[in-house]
């Protein structure tokens, strides 16, 4: 199965960054993005049914957003079915330079990594290679 | 029977013991005189020899009476030269000093001589300024009557001694003063002691009344012995009671007071435990007072108690400054928080686009981004510069309103700022179909920075018609009110509400939004927040998701 690309940030200018450097480091792989968190939590409970077989995803999470925050949207992910969430890879992808949100962001389970925007061609190649 | 000595008489002239018969009649009568004479005579020597024996006795007792006399004078003498007491005695009709006891050397460091020399050398040896005190006596002397002076003297080495004196006059039978005797003895040891404990006693009431520390004793049975100064001002000012010693402590105390009092009293006597508290309590003025009160047993020598002292120090300036800085502190903690939430925002906001045109500079470098992206890119560029400077101008009107207040305070009145503000969104009012109510019959006017109060009722109310009900009009309650210390302005609408269980703590944040539906930048309340607190007061907010939301502002009164 090809691989997903989930981005949730409710800044469209960031999904379109996202979009234009995935397709630079030319991986096969299927990009859905949202302003709203709850339409994301919307799709998964749509798109990966519990007992069938689910792409693996690599979610890149936007922490400060107006309806919903990262946090909160982790908070409501980690209610799915373990094998669903077993299939994410979590980044956290914020443009914040603080160090408490980095430290808080890396002791949550599931998420890989904290990615300080803006997102560049190194970062997805690790991701990328890790799947 | 025949004398004896007549017959050895006869017989030596006769030289016969047997007289003639003739001789016989007159030989006895002469016997018989020889009897009495012989009598007579045995008589007069016996008496003689009484007479002498009684004078020998006599003489004898007297020169032992003479003897002990002159011991006992000698005794008195030395009895009288050896007490340091002075006596005199003064003829006061020739004006003469008859005697002066020794003694006066040692108190005057003059002679009994130079006394009796100078009549007037005991007036000379007075101090001036002590002299009236024995003009004042005059009277009673010339009355008569016992008196004693104390008075102070000045040796013959110029060395201020204090003497009393005691006078006795004599008068004649025409009252006129013939004789004065007197003792003058020397006190100005006792009156240095006197006077030390006269000062020491003057130094502690001096201190005991000029403490801030109102003491109060009782005796054991919790009845007031004495108090200072400051007690008594304070029992009378705060408590309303004239204190007097000898009166029930509990006395003291108004109503509720008094069973914890005495409660506190007996478990001090109890335990013989000291006891040291605070107390708030309200004075006749009715202003508040915070005293600080320790109580401690009083034990005598022999362990027994034998009462409580009581030390009451007003504290409210202390306790006042103590509260009011709990509260400085309290509000520069919260000042402190909002800070660094205001930093953590704007730099999130200021970050958001920076790192957006960093990106998209990345992509149109980037030599494989054809036409159409690069178009897109630029439009991204536009965008986020866009925001920047939304950010950068937000936080400048922020800084502005935090970095206090300039503008000159003024009279402002809530029913024009609402009327002009209604006036100005006019079309909004009319086309939502707003309706106010306003209450401004308790006051209505406010001493305040007139642009903030304006900014702070327009955004209110604005949010309040930006976020009404869909189905029902909105309708905004405005009210206000006066406290002694307060002024008081409630908003209260009928719209959508916010769910504050979930966002109590965001609800005033910045760029914070709750309803999605309707644009805006989350800056209003925020806003209001930094305005209502820049003004010196504080915000509020009572709000249930469909039903409403109260906002209170309260402004401390100038």
């Amino acid at each position: 199965m090809r691989t997903k690309v989930l981005i949730i940030d409710d800044d469209p200018v960031n999904n379109f960054i996202c979009r234009e450097m995935i397709k630079m480091v030319n991986v096969d792989c299927d990009m859905v993005d949202f302003t709203k968190p709850e339409d994301t939590l919307d799709y998964i409970r749509k798109n990966y049914p519990i007992g069938k077989e689910c792409p693996t995803t690599i979610l890149l999470l936007d922490l400060n957003m107006v309806t919903m925050t990262g946090w909160e949207f982790l908070e409501e992910f980690y209610k799915f079915d373990r094998t669903i969430i077993g299939k994410f890879r979590i980044y956290i992808l914020s443009s914040s330079l603080d160090v408490t949100d980095k430290t808080t962001a890396r002791q949550l389970p599931l998420v890989r990594d904290f990615i300080v925007k803006p997102l560049n061609v190194a970062i997805l190649n690790t991701i990328f290679n890790s799947v | 029977m025949c004398n004896k000595i007549l017959l050895s008489q006869i017989k030596k002239h006769l030289g016969t013991e047997i007289l003639p018969q003739e001789y016989e009649t007159l030989f006895r009568a002469i016997s018989e005189t020889y009897d009495m004479f012989e009598e007579e005579k045995r008589t007069l020597e016996q008496s003689l020899a009484f007479t002498c024996r009684e004078m020998q006795q006599l003489n004898e007792k007297c020169k032992g009476e003479a003897e002990e006399s002159r011991r006992s004078h000698l005794q008195l003498k030395t009895l009288v030269d050896n007490i340091d007491d002075v006596f005199f005695t003064c003829d006061m009709v020739n004006n003469k000093v008859i005697q002066m006891s020794p003694a006066c050397e040692r108190v005057y460091g003059y002679t009994s001589e130079e006394f009796t020399n100078n009549f007037n050398l005991w007036y000379e040896v007075i101090p001036e300024e002590d002299r009236d005190i024995i003009e004042r006596h005059y009277p009673v002397l010339n009355a008569g009557e016992r008196f004693t002076i104390e008075h102070r003297i000045v040796t013959r080495t110029g060395e201020t001694k204090w003497v009393e004196t005691k006078i006795t006059p004599t008068l004649d039978k025409d009252n006129n003063l013939i004789r004065i005797d007197g003792i003058t003895i020397d006190i100005s040891e006792s009156k240095r002691k006197e006077n030390s404990l006269r000062n020491a006693r003057a130094n502690l009431k001096n201190i005991l009344d000029n403490t801030d520390t109102a003491y109060i004793l009782f005796d054991s049975n919790i009845s007031v012995l004495t108090y200072n100064q400051m007690a008594k001002y304070f029992v009378k000012n705060v408590l309303g009671v004239t204190i007097r010693e000898g009166m029930e402590g509990s006395e003291l105390f108004p109503g509720e007071r008094k069973a914890s009092f005495i409660r506190n009293m007996w478990n001090i006597v109890k335990t013989q435990q000291p006891l040291k508290y605070e107390s708030r309590m309200i004075a006749t003025d009715g202003a508040e007072v915070w005293l600080s009160i320790s109580k401690h047993p009083i034990v005598n020598d022999e362990k027994e108690f034998v009462g409580v002292s009581m030390a009451i120090t007003n504290i409210t300036g202390l306790k006042l400054s103590e509260l009011e800085r709990v509260k400085v502190t309290n509000d520069l903690i919260q000042r402190n928080k909002d800070l660094e939430q205001f930093t953590y925002i704007i730099s999130h906001n200021l970050r958001a686009p920076v790192a957006n045109i960093l990106g998209l500079s990345v992509l149109i470098r980037h030599p494989g981004t054809n036409r159409k992206v690069k178009g897109e890119c630029m439009k991204g560029l536009e965008t986020s510069v866009k925001r920047l400077d939304g950010v950068v101008s937000d936080l400048n009107q922020i800084i502005q309103v935090r970095r206090g207040i300039s503008e000159k305070k003024e009279k402002a009145k809530f029913s024009s700022m609402v009327y002009n503000i209604t006036d100005s969104i006019r079309y909004l009012m009319d086309k939502e179909n707003v309706k106010i109510n306003t209450n401004f019959s308790n006051v209505d006017e406010i001493f305040t920075v007139k642009s903030y109060m304006y900014s702070i009722f327009y955004n209110l109310i604005s949010n309040s018609i930006k976020y009404r009900k869909a189905e029902e009009p909105p309708v905004i309650d405005i009210i206000s009110r006066q406290t002694e210390k307060k002024t008081i302005v409630s908003f209260k609408d009928n719209c959508l509400g916010i769910d504050l269980k979930l966002h109590k703590d965001k609800v005033f944040g910045l760029y914070k939004r709750f309803h999605m539906h309707v644009e805006g930048k989350g800056m209003g309340l925020y806003m209001v927040k930094t305005q209502v607190e820049s003004l010196g007061g504080r915000i509020d907010i009572r709000s249930e998701v469909n039903k409403g939301t109260e906002i209170v502002l309260e402004f401390q009164n100038a």
